[in-house]
């Protein structure tokens, strides 16, 4: 097995005022290819700026990056602009992922037109991608208001593998949708790891969809991981306190 | 029970919509103004019934008659024609200024606000500094050293008023740079300017349009003063602010020579005014989210 993505002794620390708050403290684990790693834990543990630090949004204050054993911490300007051939991202927020100006179309064919693609090739392949997710090719024309919260998630998951990165992260990406919604979310997202060996990461809170689809699950609290394991593992035997306390609160 | 709330809520959208018909209404009249009025002061050179600067002094000073509708100035140049002819200088001048600044303006915001940073600290204590003088007196001293003439009091204008549309564009760009659309534009790997003019600008330019139609009234009643302090157009040119200037001291035995152009000013200036309320009614974001979610039902 082969790493995809390997991150080692990652810290960040935010100062509010005169507090350090220490968002991420010395989190080390990796991402194999074709796995689904899940990282839960509860709101301002940390998986939300360890997901930042991983596509380059924030920077790290320590630590090491890599991807595919190459170092990305610290990247800027076109260096860092290659890092987004290999690394995704979809958002939390469907609706403010999407330029509201610019149609979903326009939105998904950004990242191929920058990397070369011809704009007429771009226009079909995203047509192919909003198809593969299960929107019809007319929602190229339409603009983030006019779609409905799930579409819109479905257009940011079009836009994120339209082209075909590596790693794919999810930043509590149904926790904005309704259930059945997410179902279907989690199963398009089920579906491109097993055709593509697309490594994925979700960032997660909900226990029960992390048992659904993912292979290893990691648990933060306080920037920190308290443990680890298959998804049975962790919800069946919790060996934390912590844990447990986050599972009591779901079941 | 419901039945009374069915009818509250169909009264209440009736009422939202007329209301938004009405400010449509204004729109079309107050943008058809100011069209018309741009349009006599771009042809003023055809349109006027006399050659603005014929002086013929055999019948200075007249009082407004059918052959001259506002009278004739000390020179027996015709008002009429002097005051369309001032308005073509004193828009334009007013239309060019305001764009100048506009674009400056926001274009000094956009870069503040996306770079951040020390650059940007230092960028808006400069902005700051201008914004410390009291605007008309350092316009009148830039003009003052630069001497008179139109250009010139542009020229003054416009560093007294980049900060305020710096500003502006720099609070409106913080406000978004941290959306997940412009991380998403980043993820795309797009260049810095890309996700400046293609993320950001299209997303700031309702307020900074309403400001500049709002400023236009402001900047051609400052572009008047400097004027009618000496410190603008320069005579013989047909200008509203130095055509007043010069009936002051007949303002109480031909007021027609300052009254005429006064008036062209009051209501040139209250036109954009009011297009300017019109266009905020419009661009309003408030409004605009509630219309958006109508059409979303």
């Amino acid at each position: 097995m082969d790493a995809v993505l390997e991150v080692r002794h990652l810290k960040k620390t935010y100062k509010k005022g005169k507090n350090l708050i220490n968002a991420v403290e010395d989190i080390s684990f990796e991402v194999q290819k074709g796995e689904c790693l899940g990282l839960v834990g509860e709101s301002g543990s940390g998986k939300s700026t360890l997901a930042k630090m991983i596509t380059g949004l924030e920077p790290a204050d320590q630590g090491d990056i890599l991807l595919n054993g190459k170092t990305i911490t610290g990247l800027n300007g076109k260096a860092q602009r290659a890092v987004y051939r290999d690394i995704q991202m979809v958002f939390q927020m469907p609706a403010d992922s999407f330029n509201p100006r610019i149609k979903l179309g326009e939105g998904i064919m950004e990242s191929m037109i920058n990397q070369g693609v011809a704009r007429n090739e771009a226009k079909t392949r995203a047509q192919e991608y909003l198809k593969i997710c299960g929107l019809s090719p007319e929602f190229a024309d339409r603009y983030p208001y006019q779609v409905s919260g799930g579409e819109c998630q479905r257009a940011s998951i079009a836009r994120a593998i339209a082209i075909n990165p590596q790693l794919l992260i999810c930043d509590e990406a149904t926790s904005a949708l309704d259930v059945t919604v997410q179902a279907q979310i989690v199963k398009l997202l089920a579906q491109f790891k097993k055709k593509s060996g697309m490594a994925q990461l979700m960032i997660c809170h909900d226990l029960a969809l992390v048992q659904e689809v993912c292979d290893r699950v990691l648990v933060m609290h306080n920037g920190r991981v308290v443990e680890e394991g298959t998804p049975d593992q962790i919800i069946m035997h919790p060996r934390e306190a912590y844990t447990q306390k986050l599972i009591e609160s779901i079941f | 029970m419901e039945l009374t709330t069915v009818k509250a809520t169909t009264i209440k959208i009736r009422a939202h919509k007329k209301q938004q018909d009405r400010i449509m209404i204004k729109l079309v009249i107050f943008m058809a103004l100011v069209i018309l009025l741009l349009f006599i002061a771009a042809f003023a050179a055809q349109l006027v019934p006399y050659d603005p600067y014929a002086q013929d002094l055999t019948i200075a000073l007249q009082a407004p008659s059918q052959a001259h509708p506002f009278g004739t100035d000390r020179y027996g140049r015709d008002m009429l024609s002097r005051v369309i002819m001032g308005g073509q200088t004193t828009i334009y001048s007013a239309l060019l200024l305001v764009g100048v600044i506009t674009t400056f303006g926001t274009l000094v915001g956009l870069f503040c606000g996306y770079k951040g940073g020390k650059i940007d600290s230092f960028i808006m204590r400069v902005s700051d500094i201008f914004l410390a003088f009291p605007g008309m007196v350092f316009a009148i001293a830039v003009a003052g050293v630069l001497g008179g003439g139109i250009i010139n009091a542009v020229v003054a204008l416009a560093c007294i008023s980049w900060p305020k549309f710096a500003r502006l564009a720099r609070g409106q760009v913080l406000a978004i740079k941290n959306m997940p659309y412009i991380s998403a534009a980043k993820l795309s790997g797009s260049r810095p300017t890309k996700i400046v003019f293609k993320h950001i600008l299209p997303n700031i330019t309702g307020p900074i349009l309403v400001t500049a139609t709002l400023d236009i009234g402001t900047m051609m009643m400052e572009l008047a003063g400097l004027s009618f302090l000496g410190l603008g157009a320069m005579p013989p040119i047909a200008e509203w602010g130095s055509m007043m200037s010069d009936g002051r001291s007949m303002l109480q035995t031909a007021p027609w020579v300052i009254l005429a152009p006064g008036c062209a000013i009051f209501i040139a200036v209250m036109l954009f005014n009011l297009l300017g309320d019109t266009v905020r009614d419009v661009l309003d974001p408030k409004t605009k989210k509630e219309k958006f979610t109508w059409r979303r039902k």
